[in-house]
């Protein structure tokens, strides 16, 4: 059929933009570059200054300040610190006992004490999942018209809160996510898992797909892609699906080096993984009964599913395009629902199970001229990048899928990229910039880090410590540099405009999520409950979509006063008031996100219902306290900015509230006006 | 992060004017007054490679797949042939139909000096052929709703990237301070492939695409809350004042930016219900769009095509509108066709009509590039006894104004309209064009994203001098 072939060569295929200077994958320009080359011993540098420093990273910084004339911001004050350091940790500001409690211990261990409570509080998971869920485009449909859901995908952010909280080494949970479900050692879980390491394989089923694809071989290679391109963006801060129709442009990665990983992937299937083992509770013989019979009807509705996708298109090729339930229509999603809830309440055991992966028979895959696979060229064996994998023997899968090797490879402690990215990403979000300020991109196209000996530092001592994030959480906040005022001084600004020395903490605009939360938590709407199903996302009455069966049922405006990350996240319905802020969308993966200031997020905090909402609570909270108009303002602005109000901001607040009563608002309404005057204070999204 | 030291717009524009604002300065300036205007205000106005012939787009985004061979592309071929079989290879469609030739159910007809063949179908938009550029061989050979949608807006056929809006606005910013630079026109059906289709992808959120609902409240958030204005502007002059003191004690200049941008979100709350009312149209006018239309879809697509007019005289630099849902599915007939293509059609005949006269009559339409189509068009062959399946393979768009080429036809379709044939156009050719007639290079306005430097048109696109006016 020359005339089609003739007509499809642009389809669906990722290409990159060729640049003036283009580089080959063999130029050792490109083999050379930093990234690549080992991480290196290094020593803390020696500084005039000996008293500031009180830990190496502080040596590494100050150093550099000194070398350009510099010298650090002076510490930042008790109250700012502690919201700092308590938004950074956990997502949520101190509440006014906490600040003064911090603000009155004298002892020298005072921040110490805040530090270690805060990395205890199961709050810190929720804080630090949402951000690899950036990582990994977290979400709970599959997107395109139909936005199918991904059922039980909240499995797998139950898992990262718990993977962070617990402190799970880091090279453990590459290997749990990258072949969970093959790993030799079980991990139990906290909630009956019998091991819980397979649900981390989930995050690489949260691409976008097609339910309906009218070519599925394609689809499987886009989705193949996609898992690629999140690993390799994620785990090491390359972009490899470059490399899918082409040798890459810049980065020592060959068309070859995508094929074999994609062999690995193609060699891989959906499926849900066992968690839990079948419930112990004693069953008489009528509900053994009952669940027999809903298991059955479970598979039946499954296989169903599975006959309305390729009834009629089966492609007529060897590659066996494996089920996933996003592939189903709507009526079997409701109906696998339904089926689902009614086993669940006779046998809760049934609950344990996860969207994740499993091995196929293990199968090399040709090489696709311009990542056509209709244009097969060489084989490309399963394996690693080639850049990565000198000296080493090629690996011999035999029948399998070749998962854990790759595992064992990126969670290797000789990978020059692992321990790089992770603390780059560690740091970027204490300091508000990476090392390297483009934390997806340690390629050619990637910034140069900013300071490389304290990245290559840091990047031993996550090994050393047993790859624990929280050694790495305690090195970076225990720090003199982090402790630093937010003000910088003229000079530093001059000489280093966008503080890549480090000689002051940044400002930063809070994320959305923890906007939210903020708001939740002062009005006394928090509803502190961890995990299970995400809450229905709140739809708005200006949302639209295709066909009306398309929009979701709305949820409640509030969340119910869970934490943002418990919010479900659908492709086509983002949660609105998240989305303000400068939300992941669930398209890319996210390594860095957006910070824009635009008038739609002061129409969303002026006259948002959510917003009024959580004023008026917090307003008819304080309205009950006792004690005059100055003591619950002051305990409204440290409740919300860790700090007393000046002289001048009480006067304009208290205006406002008795500028409400003379219009004959209630105690309640005057103080919501005062709650929501706080709310749109830039100090508010901001943390210092 | 910390942008701070950086001379705002003002600055500057200053020390542009005092002394330094030499000519061969300029330049440089210029480029580095936008670049810090953008960082306090991302919509801030902008020139970019070459002087701009349009200033403005009108997206019509025909959902579903109107069809071509219906429209505008007449092949006689199909009458003579209807009932035997396609003699020609076709791929594999949604619902693998069958090859059976079915003839169009419309008559045809020459209109114009310059003689476009259009169905009966638009009886008012015929009218206008003299002001179209008819392009008949478009092809990208995505054959689903939503990869296609995403595809003709972002050229890529899966949701994450830029829509041409946010392009746009990402490279030109806007003029209309207090509205947003990139809106979308709902009528309550949204296009196949949800909001991702007007996102802003890896740009900035501030380049995504507005939604206005057909609601009283068209936009969220943008109504007070509170029973009186004084009760709001009482609250909205602590915010300022503090936020005001704030951001001169820490000359932290995205405190400003934060300033200014609740200026505008104030003044917001009145420029877009002025700019939403249209009873101050004349009736004249309002005849003309249909809004007195017995058909409430028409009635209420004018509204939509009369509001994108309003918006454009405002400065609004990309407006999409999104037809009405009638009594059939939308532009999507694999039954059924000819019920189904003339609801469609009798929606949006005459205000479209309405809106090229209207943009010509005020001598906007130079100035304005109107892009109407659909995301493919349909098979030749039919489907079930009085249907057609998608067909990604060879459709027609039309635009107008802007710079293109009044009263032409470019490239043709097979003789059974199948496969596009001579003059083969892409998506990402025309997203070229379109870019070319605002001024932007689509070469060079590039965005780097986690070790990539994207553009709309990826690594294709040519721009179409054929269809552009000298």
């Amino acid at each position: 059929m020359p005339r089609i072939a003739a007509t499809i060569p642009l389809l669906v295929l990722t290409t990159c933009l060729v640049a003036p200077t283009t580089l080959r994958a063999s130029d050792t320009t490109t083999t050379e570059h930093w990234s690549f080359q080992p991480v290196r011993d290094v020593s803390p540098p020696k500084t005039k200054d000996t008293i500031w420093a009180t830990s190496p990273i502080d040596r590494f910084i100050l150093a550099r300040l000194e070398a350009r004339g510099l010298t650090p911001a002076p510490p930042a004050d008790k109250h700012t610190l502690i919201r700092r350091v308590y938004l950074d940790l956990i997502g949520l500001p101190p509440t006014p006992p906490e600040v003064a409690k911090f603000v009155n211990d004298q002892s020298p261990n005072a921040y110490t004490k805040v530090v270690e409570q805060l990395l205890a509080s199961p709050h810190y998971g929720e804080r630090w999942a949402r951000h690899w869920l950036d990582l990994v485009r977290y979400s709970e449909t599959a997107g395109h018209v139909q936005d199918m859901p991904r059922p039980h995908a909240w499995k797998y952010r139950d898992y990262l809160i718990d993977a962070f909280n617990d402190d799970l080494p880091y090279d453990r949970f590459i290997r749990e996510h990258l072949a969970g479900d093959l790993l030799p050692d079980r991990r139990p879980g906290k909630r009956n898992e019998f091991n819980v390491a397979p649900a981390a394989t989930g995050f690489l089923w949260f691409h976008q797909m097609h339910f309906k694809p009218v070519d599925p071989v394609q689809q499987r290679y886009d989705q193949i892609e996609a898992q690629i391109d999140v690993i390799g963006k994620a785990f090491q801060g390359l972009t490899l699906a470059c490399a899918r129709c082409h040798d890459h442009k810049f980065d020592p990665v060959s068309a070859r080096d995508y094929y074999a990983l994609a062999g690995i992937l193609n060699s891989t299937k959906e499926t849900h993984v066992r968690l839990g083992l079948q419930a112990k509770i004693p069953h008489d013989e009528a509900t053994l009964k009952q669940i027999d019979k809903l298991q059955g009807e479970i598979k039946k509705t499954i296989a169903g599913g599975v006959r309305t996708v390729t009834a009629d298109r089966k492609p007529k090729t060897d590659i066996d395009v494996p089920y996933t339930e996003t592939n189903f229509g709507p009526g079997p999603i409701k109906k696998l629902a339904n089926l689902r809830a009614q086993l669940a309440k006779v046998d809760p055991g049934s609950t344990l199970w996860a969207p994740g992966a499993a091995d196929m028979a293990g199968a090399d895959i040709p090489v696709q001229v311009r990542g056509n696979y209709k244009t097969p060229g060489k084989t490309a064996p399963r394996g690693y990048l080639e850049v990565l994998s000198k000296g080493r023997p090629s690996p011999d899968l035999g029948q399998r899928s070749g998962r854990l090797y790759l595992a064992d490879r990126i969670a290797d402690k000789n990978n020059p990229l692992t321990a790089r990215v992770m603390v780059n990403r560690l740091w970027a979000h204490h300091f508000g910039a990476g090392m390297v300020r483009t934390p997806n991109s340690f390629g050619i196209l990637g910034e140069k880090p900013t300071n490389p000996d304290l990245l290559d530092y840091l990047a031993k001592q996550f090994v050393a410590a047993g790859w624990s994030i929280k050694a790495m959480h305690r090195a970076m906040v225990l720090t003199s540099t982090y402790r630093m005022s937010s003000r910088p001084n003229a000079i530093g600004l001059e000489i280093d405009p966008t503080n890549r020395l480090l000689h002051h903490m940044p400002a930063r605009r809070l994320e959305a999520e923890v906007i939210r939360d903020t708001m939740l938590a002062l009005s006394g709407s928090l509803d502190r409950t961890m995990f299970g199903p995400s809450v229905p996302v709140y739809v708005s009455p200006n949302a639209t979509a295709n066909k009306p069966i398309h929009i979701p049922k709305a949820g409640p405006l509030d969340g119910g006063g869970r934490r943002s990350i418990y919010l479900q996240v659908r492709r086509n319905f983002l949660p609105p008031m998240l989305m303000c802020f400068d939300f992941a969308k669930p398209g890319e993966s996210v390594g860095k996100r957006d910070v824009t200031i635009v008038p739609t997020q002061a129409l969303a905090m002026l006259n948002g219902a959510f917003v009024h909402q959580q004023a008026e609570r917090w307003g008819a909270n304080v309205a009950q306290q006792d004690g005059d108009d100055k003591a619950t303002l002051r305990g409204m602005v440290v409740a919300a900015l860790g700090r007393e109000p000046t002289r001048g901001e009480a006067d304009t607040l208290l205006n406002v509230m008795r500028g409400a009563k003379q219009d004959g608002a209630t105690d309640a309404e005057a103080w919501a006006d005062v709650a929501h005057v706080i709310f749109n204070l830039n100090e508010f999204v901001f943390v210092r | 992060m910390s942008e701070r030291n950086t001379p705002t717009r003002r600055e500057a524009l200053q020390s542009a004017a005092s002394g330094l604002g030499a000519l061969a300065l300029t330049t440089l300036l210029a480029e580095q007054a936008q670049a810090d205007a953008r960082k306090t205000n991302p919509l801030a106005p902008r020139t970019l490679h070459h002087p701009a012939r349009a200033k403005s787009v009108i997206y019509l985004y025909m959902e579903g797949g109107p069809s071509q061979i219906d429209t505008f592309d007449p092949k006689p071929r199909l009458d003579r042939d209807h009932g035997k079989p396609l003699p020609i290879d076709t791929p594999r469609t949604v619902f693998n139909i069958g090859n059976k030739i079915m003839r169009s159910p419309f008559k045809f007809a020459q209109h114009g000096q310059s003689g476009a063949w259009v169905s009966e179908l638009f009886p008012h938009l015929a009218r206008c052929v003299d002001d179209m550029t008819i392009i008949r061989s478009m092809h990208h050979g995505i054959s689903n709703h939503s990869s296609a949608c995403y595809m003709s807006h972002s050229g890529y056929p899966m949701a994450g990237k830029p829509s041409m809006g946010a392009w746009v606005t990402y490279g030109l910013g806007s003029v209309g301070d207090d509205l947003p630079g990139f809106v979308v026109l709902d009528c309550g059906q949204g296009p196949s492939g949800g909001s991702p289709t007007w996102g802003s992808g890896f740009l900035p959120a501030a380049y995504q695409g507005t939604l206005f609902t057909k609601n009283a409240e068209p936009i969220d958030h943008l109504k007070r809350r509170e029973a009186t204005a004084d009760r709001q502007r009482r609250k909205f002059d602590a915010i300022q004042k503090l936020n005001g003191v704030a951001a001169r004690r820490s000359g932290d200049n995205r405190l400003d930016a934060l300033v200014a941008s609740y200026e505008r979100a104030f003044a917001m709350q009145a420029s877009v219900p002025e700019l939403t009312d249209l009873s101050g149209e004349s009736r004249a006018t309002r005849s003309l769009y249909g809004l007195d239309s017995p058909n409430a879809q028409t009635a209420l697509f004018g509204s939509r095509c009369l509001l994108a007019r309003r918006m454009v005289e405002r400065g609004v630099r990309f407006i999409e509108v999104f037809p009405p849902r009638v009594s059939a599915d939308r532009w999507d007939q694999h039954g059924n066709l000819e019920k189904g293509h003339r609801l469609n059609a009798a929606a949006v005949d005459q205000p479209i009509a309405a809106l090229l006269h209207d943009l010509k009559t005020r001598g906007l339409l130079d100035e304005t590039i109107v892009l109407w189509g659909g995301e493919f068009g349909r098979t030749p062959n039919q489907q079930g006894s009085n249907g057609r399946d998608h067909n990604p393979f060879g459709y027609t768009v039309w635009c107008a104004g802007g710079g293109f080429k009044p009263g032409i036809r470019h490239g043709t379709t097979d003789e059974f309209g199948y496969y596009a044939q001579n003059k083969k156009v892409h998506l990402h050719d025309l997203h070229a064009t379109m870019l070319h007639q605002l001024g932007v290079d689509h070469e060079r306005l590039t965005y780097r994203f986690s070790g990539r430097d994207f553009r709309l048109t990826d690594v294709h696109g040519h721009v179409l001098g054929e269809v552009l006016e000298g």
